[in-house]
């Protein structure tokens, strides 16, 4: 499911795709990835608080393809080179996800009462829904007993790593909803071929992303030793077959 | 035959080109569209496009693309900007129109998809959305496609 940028380019993605990243606080960080014909592929994310960005991927994503068919991502994609653009308003970022968060049937963003807004992961929902696509069954996700843990870290870090307001920060923690749509869930959802996917196959997909993301790192981190390890101590590790040759007696 | 804006005697001289039949058709379909058509728009909404060209939307790029290709990102992408332009405005009667109007074994199947996701969300004030909705269903059908994966979620 997961492609490593680094072996399989971004602008491979045919149309679209999901991006994630680790980020900070502990929360994995997701996007969209979008490539209008031979143009370059860019990412669409909301970083933060009132920080929707739309430019070209980093190298820390991963991303995957989106499992959709091919005529419904290719009227996807140029809907999302679109959002960040058409007077955007700023997106302010809040855990809470319910109703319909754009203006009109646009995609437009509408909704700043204290406590609203979208995260990483709802705002590719957010989009989604707005186009007819219902990514999440909703109706059956599950409350898990760290989520209501990892929304208070996170309105803790809001309150003090961003530009929101107190009343912003207090609306969100005073909402008694603790579901979580976990980035990992929503990238996994969105590789899938038909929506919506149900809070058991998300969860799944979702552990699967971050094995896959995990095994990416580790061959990255085996990658960036080998050479050291070579030039360090030339007789460990067979370079030409010679120290396996040795170490074997021959 | 209504008047034509500025905007709208460009069209109407791409009917004098010689492409196919098929595309010169889907041209004209979009001229009595943008038109708001004789029926429909009354003399103040004929004369308020007629003030002010940049009101009416052009739609030849609609039919840019050949048929039987798929539709390019470029006139997706313009397809999308036009009717976000109309919800922006509440111009749902345009929107409406251009679902009467439009041939639906001209366009890709793309340009038919996008027409329906784009405006999904004002679905419910767009009175034609739905006999739309079903044309495409039966278009894509009759093109060998699987309509009930390709219109996912556009549900009342």
């Amino acid at each position: 499911v997961v492609n490593d940028p680094s072996e399989q380019p971004f602008d491979d993605v045919q149309e679209l795709g999901a991006l994630i990243m680790r980020g900070r606080p502990p929360e994995n960080h997701v996007g969209l990835l979008y490539k209008l014909g031979n143009e370059p592929a860019r990412s669409l994310h909301l970083e933060w608080h009132h920080r929707l960005k739309d430019e070209p991927p980093k190298a820390d994503w991963f991303w995957v393809q989106c499992g959709l068919d091919p005529v419904s991502r290719r009227v996807i994609a140029p809907a999302v080179a679109q959002v960040a653009t058409d007077n955007q308003l700023p997106i302010p970022y809040s855990t809470i996800y319910e109703g319909i968060y754009f203006e009109g049937a646009t995609l437009r963003y509408a909704r700043n009462k204290a406590g609203e807004g979208l995260t990483c992961a709802t705002l590719i929902l957010a989009i989604f829904d707005a186009l007819g696509f219902p990514v999440l069954d909703l109706k059956s996700w599950k409350q898990r007993d760290d989520d209501r843990n990892h929304l208070n870290t996170l309105v803790n870090f809001l309150r003090t790593h961003s530009s929101a307001t107190e009343e912003h920060v207090a609306a969100m923690e005073a909402r008694p909803s603790g579901i979580r749509y976990r980035p990992q869930e929503v990238v996994g959802a969105v590789s899938e071929e038909a929506f919506p996917v149900t809070f058991e196959r998300a969860s799944a997909l979702g552990a699967e992303v971050l094995a896959e993301m995990g095994a990416i790192e580790q061959r990255r981190v085996q990658a960036a030793d080998a050479p050291i390890t070579e030039q360090t101590n030339p007789a460990v590790g067979p370079v030409d077959g010679s120290a396996e040759e040795a170490d074997n007696g021959a | 035959m209504v008047a034509l804006s500025t905007g709208e005697t460009y069209r109407f001289r791409r009917l004098a080109d010689p492409n196919s039949t098929r595309v010169r058709r889907a041209v004209y379909v979009t001229l009595m569209a943008v038109s708001h058509e004789p029926s429909v728009a009354n003399d103040q909404d004929r004369s308020s496009q007629e003030a002010d060209p940049a009101q009416s939307l052009d739609l030849s790029w609609l039919f840019d693309d050949q048929p039987g290709q798929p539709a390019s990102p470029a006139s997706l992408r313009e397809l999308y900007r036009g009717i976000q332009q109309s919800l922006r405005q509440s111009d749902y009667k345009f929107i409406d129109t251009l679902y009467r109007a439009a041939d639906v074994e001209l366009l890709p199947a793309e340009t038919l998809v996008g027409m329906l996701r784009y405006a999904f969300s004002a679905h419910r004030k767009l009175e034609n959305w739905k006999p739309f909705r079903q044309k495409v269903h039966d278009e894509l059908g009759r093109r060998g496609a699987d309509p009930e994966r390709l219109l996912a979620g556009l549900r009342d």
